[in-house]
């Protein structure tokens, strides 16, 4: 066998170990009729339509196909199925890396309710099987491995960024106590560009009493694993949270402003084990709604209503599969009662930064990511905001990225940073 | 040889009523007022053909309707001028003496009769469930048809087989189309056919010499031309959705379509609706009973009388049921072994996938 | 005789196409249940309830920002809904298909007058043929259409035609559109499991998985 065929071999593999009764009923049940490809960012943007969700998960259809029915078989023997060649994996790999955010809007508007994006996520564990993961992402992906944090922060780092908070801002940052009830993960992309994230979500947690703790062990939800489809790193990135957890006999863990890390946590984590795990996994925009609401943490009312629009983006993670629409809206229309405005589409069926799913860290792929970041924008224009809010430092650094590449003096903040200016101490 | 004309001047016909009769003849045979003209003609000029009606497997029904045509000159015409020289249930002359007679006008009148054929044929064993004066009614029809003008099977069994051709078939009955095949053969299907249509199309060969239009099936476009259904009273109903679910019930009573009981209207090809049968009085549908398409082809077979037309024979009795949830549960069964393979698949490339990784 | 393919259409074809669609059917629908199910352990915020039935529900009248996305779409969308329901209507309401379910299933409903149905089934006709326009317009569709979504769309017309036709009673005799309108649905028997159009099963299953994994989610 030539180590060609055994890279196409590798991501077939892949996918047959992947094919279950879901994913059949999902492949068998799609009509082709591309209506998906009206909620990608990067169809709409460009037009090719290549890009469309449906075209994105064809080589997993064509490795179902022929591999799990009967005409695919008698199909493939007569030499009418293309086999999944090399050409085909470099191909993908471009499609589903570069040109897609596996924000799954696709899942909501498939009339047949097929899950498009779930689907694509199982293409990009194929293509990496198959070792055809765009270089950027390795690259993060062997950092993560080595050092610990994708952008290659070190321990080391870490503790200086909380030795900063401790010196500059003078606020306790409490590490690897036993006994606290929650942990608090940060990722490397918040405290890298808004360090001040860490001192707010001090401050929260300090002002509603919560027992909370670092982990300079357990200090990082990015998962690459993740990002890349890769299982086995998934879970090992995720252990280094879940052990520490475990270790330190938390009854939470408190994920910050990031989306894809929470959802490995929390949706990927407990099918991996299969079992729940020994402890909650909360997002901090939860979390603040809790204590808000159990009045735990008091809020200034109507402190951001001077003048600015405001505005609120869903993210992919949290609040399109992760369910958390009402939390920061809540807390927003206590902020602002008069200046927060909703952009449309929103919530469920909102559009994506084009940031997310690796593809802000592809650099070839800015040209892709600036482009679909123009949905955003003409959004933002029509609901005339001049603030962003969100939950998740990685949209909010392609918002930012894009408001810089339009020439907008607009404004990309973070939920937490809104909230903790508001406390009242 | 006398025209049929002149023999109509010697009983004392006048020119006058003889252009009557042709112009009434003319609209009975379903042609085109026009044609007038032609009748005329060929009643001027050509000689009255002799008819021979052979029966074979048969309930002489046809011959029952025939006598009953209310159209008083085809049948005057028939009987006395174009004349029915042999026809086994109507004449007085039996045994030798009529196959002579019989055999005398094939001969006289060789290329200028007209045969009719009345009742299935047997072509089973040789053909003997059916013998007349010890010849089988293959010989027979074979015989008779080779020196005859045109052959007309009246009736369903003459022209496709009819009852005796029903499941289980026992003698192998076809209609005189199955045997004849160097000929032209017009089939007036029906159980029975219509008198007057049977009439009509038996004076149109005799008078004009030659064979009406005909349809795919070799009937005459002009009585089988449309379907029950298309001229049918009761159509308007079927356009509503109006129909009459039983046989008391409220839609019964007011007239409603009999399609829901089985009404074969629909693929049945006869002038019933229009002609209507004793003297214009009725026809099933107007009395209340669904067209049971007596003069299609295999229509014993094709359905029970009470089934709708579109249902498939058989649809739903309980064998099918069962052979129905075999092949679903057959399927089933093949699924789960491929779904086993499949998953064997799915180790193989698990194991594989930690192997290599 | 020249009614030989009439009978057989009614009769050993019509049998043999129901029973290799129930078949095929049974294939599929238990290859799907033996394939494999894995139970989600991810912690609940949604009903799964709900999620399902606004699964549904979403297809029947789609939300705000759903509308937003058919937009772009809306002749595929509206062709497609449009088919299915003008077709359903001719399936399940002409009168002598209302008397075949009915003796297939042990009980009836009313039909509809045939003015209506004949509506129907024109609206279906013109319908696919817009699909067929679709499949040429939309770039994406070109692109993801193959042989086999072209034979779809044409194995779907022929029954539509031939039935439209048959009521008509246009140019043939009606028994050989009957047998041209009873192939077509033999072969559409034989060719749903064959094809894509086994997709009215798999409509049902995913949508279920959809409203489950996002109603469980938090999202529907």
């Amino acid at each position: 066998m030539s180590p060609a065929t055994v890279m196409e071999d590798k991501a077939v593999k892949q996918f047959i170990k992947t094919v279950g009764g879901e994913i059949a009923a999902q492949l068998e049940a799609c009509m082709r009729c591309g209506v998906c490809a009206e909620a990608c960012q990067f169809y709409l943007t460009t037009g090719n339509p290549e890009y469309a969700p449906v075209w994105k998960m064809e080589l997993l259809r064509r490795a179902y196909v022929q591999n799990f029915t009967v005409i695919g078989k008698v199909k493939t023997m007569l030499g009418l199925e293309k086999p999944i060649s090399k050409e085909d994996i470099a191909h993908w790999t471009e499609l589903d890396f570069h040109a897609c955010t596996v924000c799954r809007r696709c899942s909501l508007a498939c009339p047949m309710g097929i899950d498009v994006g779930g689907l694509i996520s199982k293409v990009r564990a194929g293509l990496t099987a198959a070792g055809s993961t765009p270089p950027d992402l390795l690259h993060m992906k062997d950092k993560q491995l080595e050092v610990g944090s994708p952008n290659g922060a070190t321990e080391a780092d870490w503790i200086a960024w909380y030795d900063w908070a401790e010196r500059e801002r003078g606020i306790e940052i409490p590490r690897d106590v036993k006994g606290a009830e929650t942990l608090v993960v940060f990722t490397m992309l918040e405290l890298g560009s808004f360090r001040e994230n860490l001192v707010y979500v001090a401050r929260i947690l300090n002002a509603a009493g919560v027992k909370w703790t670092v982990s300079p062990r357990a200090r990082d939800a990015f998962n690459m694993g993740k990002v890349i489809g890769d299982k086995k790193l998934e879970k090992l990135f995720a252990e280094r949270i879940i052990n520490v957890a475990k270790e330190l006999g938390v009854k939470q863990v408190l994920i910050t402003e990031c989306g894809h890390g929470y959802a490995a946590l929390r949706e990927d984590m407990p099918n991996i084990y299969g079992g729940p795990l020994p402890f909650e996994i909360i997002h901090i925009t939860e979390m603040m709604n809790r204590l808000f609401k159990q009045g735990r943490i008091k809020l200034r009312k109507g402190v951001f209503d001077n003048g600015h629009r405001i505005t609120f983006h869903d993210s992919c993670k949290i609040q399109r599969t992760g369910g958390l629409f009402d939390e920061p809206r809540e807390l927003l229309q206590y902020l602002a009662p008069n200046s927060f405005v909703e952009m449309n589409p929103n919530r469920e069926m909102t559009i994506c930064c084009g940031g997310g799913g690796g593809v802000r860290a592809i650099k070839d792929a800015y040209d892709l990511r600036m482009g679909a970041f123009r949905l955003k924008v003409e959004q933002v224009e029509k609901a005339q905001a001049d603030t962003v809010v969100m939950t998740c430092s990685n949209c909010r650094l392609q918002f930012m990225d894009g408001f810089k590449h339009y020439q907008l003096q607009k404004e990309a903040v973070g939920l937490v940073e809104m909230v903790a200016k508001a406390l009242i101490d | 040889m006398k025209t049929i004309y002149e023999e109509l001047l010697e009983r004392g016909m006048t020119r006058r009523d003889f252009l009557k009769m042709a112009t009434v003849l003319t609209a009975a045979l379903g042609l085109e007022h026009t044609m007038v003209g032609k009748v005329v003609a060929a009643m001027e000029s050509k000689p009255r053909l002799p008819v021979i009606w052979l029966e074979f497997q048969d309930c002489a029904g046809c011959s029952e309707s025939l006598t009953r045509s209310h159209d008083p000159y085809l049948t005057k015409l028939l009987f006395n001028d174009i004349s029915v020289d042999y026809h086994e249930t109507l004449f007085a002359a039996a045994g030798k003496q009529a196959e002579e007679n019989k055999e005398k006008i094939m001969k006289e009148y060789a290329g200028k009769y007209v045969l009719v054929v009345e009742g299935s044929i047997p072509t089973k064993d040789g053909g003997v469930y059916c013998t007349v004066s010890g010849k089988t009614a293959i010989q027979q029809l074979k015989e008779a048809a080779e020196n005859a003008l045109a052959v007309v099977a009246i009736g369903t069994c003459g022209s496709f087989g009819g009852l005796p051709h029903a499941y289980p078939d026992p003698t192998g009955a076809v209609g005189a189309g199955s045997i004849i095949k160097d000929k032209p053969v017009v089939n007036v299907p029906g159980c029975p056919p219509m008198p007057e249509v049977i009439t009509n199309t038996i004076a149109h060969v005799a008078i004009l010499g030659e064979l009406p239009e005909l349809d795919y099936l070799g009937r005459p476009k002009a009585f089988y031309g449309n379907t029950i259904h298309d001229r049918c009273p009761r159509r308007p109903f079927y356009e509503q959705g109006k129909f009459a679910e039983s046989w008391d019930d409220e839609g019964a009573k007011k007239g409603w379509c009999l399609y829901k009981l089985g009404c074969k209207g629909p693929t049945t090809y006869n002038a019933c609706a229009v002609i209507k049968w004793n003297e214009g009085v009725s026809f099933p549908i107007q009395s209340n009973h669904p067209c049971i398409g007596c003069s299609e082809p295999n229509f014993w077979d094709n359905n029970h009388v009470y089934d709708p037309v579109a249902f498939p024979p058989g649809l739903g009795d309980a064998a099918g049921m069962n052979k129905a949830g075999a092949a679903f549960l057959a399927g089933g069964a093949l699924a789960i072994g491929s779904a086993l393979l499949a998953s064997q698949q799915k180790k193989k490339a698990a194991k594989g996938g930690e192997k290599e990784g | 005789m020249n009614l030989d393919w009439y009978y057989m259409a009614r009769g050993p074809l019509f049998k043999f196409a129901v029973l290799f669609f129930l078949f095929g059917m049974g294939y599929r629908l238990f290859m799907l249940l033996f394939l494999g199910w894995k139970k989600d352990y991810a912690p609940a915020r949604g009903s799964a309830i709900v999620g399902i039935v606004k699964a549904f529900w979403h297809h029947a009248w789609p939300p705000e920002g759903l509308r937003e996305v058919y937009k772009g779409r809306l002749l595929a969308v509206l062709s497609g809904d449009i088919f299915h329901l003008a077709a359903f209507t001719v399936i399940l309401f002409q009168p002598a298909h209302v008397k075949i379910w009915g003796k297939i299933l042990g009980f009836e409903w009313g039909s509809l007058p045939m003015p209506i149905v004949d509506i129907a089934a024109g609206i279906a006709l013109i319908s696919l043929i817009v699909m067929a326009i679709d499949h040429l317009a939309s770039p994406v569709r070109h692109l993801t259409s193959t042989t086999m979504s072209w034979l779809n769309l044409f194995f779907v017309f022929l029954p539509l035609l031939t039935g439209w036709m048959t009521y008509h009673h246009l140019w043939l005799p009606y028994q050989t559109l009957l047998t041209f309108h009873m192939l077509a649905v033999e072969w559409i028997l034989i060719w749903m499991p064959l094809s894509k159009m086994s997709h009215f099963l798999y409509f049902f299953v995913s949508n279920v998985i959809h409203g489950v994994k996002f109603g469980k989610m938090g999202t529907l």
